[in-house]
């Protein structure tokens, strides 16, 4: 089993990143460690934002395994992200 | 019926927005200033707010306290094409405790969209995940 890598990006602590951030642990729980989260305030490193081209906050990539998805919209629910990122 | 108010001094701007979000079920309010938009959302409580940041008169950040002193709580999605400049008032506006989230201009009609629903969707939760 691969394990998966999780990258997002926020904007401060605004109730829709906490939001993704609770679903994420969830997830995190759920897929025995299998997966890490890697949290990033855009106003902390801007340019990680403009590298990945983060259009709006919060989104949510899957950086790994390959390929890249992305994920923006509601994050507060397991299912859309299960489903949007391709964890299943 | 969720509001939406988009303030950008630019009509270019607010007619993009209007035009992304006309065949939603939302009620749409466009202000050409801080000022305008501060004086809309205090008539009618917006459900989500796109606020730009650089306007003359009242910049975005100013704007920004304002609403959050009238409408507290409400989502604001400050819409800019680069925020580097505004990196150090924005910390501030943060430490200080005011919530926003960012989205980098220029923006695509769906990505508006995206933005929108996400926000205003959640509870109804018909709207499905944008992904690339």
């Amino acid at each position: 089993m691969h394990p998966i890598c999780l990258r997002l990006y926020v904007t401060g602590q605004t109730p829709s990143a906490e939001r993704a951030i609770a679903t994420l642990e969830e997830l995190r729980k759920d897929f025995d460690g299998r997966i890490s989260v890697e949290v990033i305030d855009v106003l902390d490193d801007p340019v990680a934002a403009l590298s990945d081209d983060v259009y709006a906050t919060p989104t949510v990539f899957r950086i790994a395994p390959a390929p890249v998805r992305r994920l923006f919209g509601d994050l507060s629910r397991k299912e859309t992200l299960i489903l949007g990122l391709g964890l299943a | 019926m969720k509001r939406i108010l988009i303030i950008d001094d630019d009509a270019g701007v607010r007619e993009t927005f209007l035009a992304a979000l006309a065949d939603r079920t939302y009620a749409l309010e466009a202000a050409e200033s801080g000022a305008a938009g501060l004086e809309s959302a205090q008539q009618n409580r917006p459900d989500l707010v796109f606020l730009d940041l650089k306007m003359p008169d009242m910049n975005g950040i100013e704007a920004l306290s304002h609403l959050h002193a009238i409408c507290p709580g409400v989502p604001v999605y400050i819409v800019t094409a680069f925020y580097g400049e505004f990196l150090k008032p924005l910390k501030q506006a943060q430490s200080r405790g005011i919530t926003f989230d960012l989205a980098r201009k220029p923006l695509t009609l769906a990505e508006i969209r995206a933005i929108a629903d996400g926000v205003l969707k959640r509870r109804v939760d018909t709207a499905p995940p944008h992904h690339h």
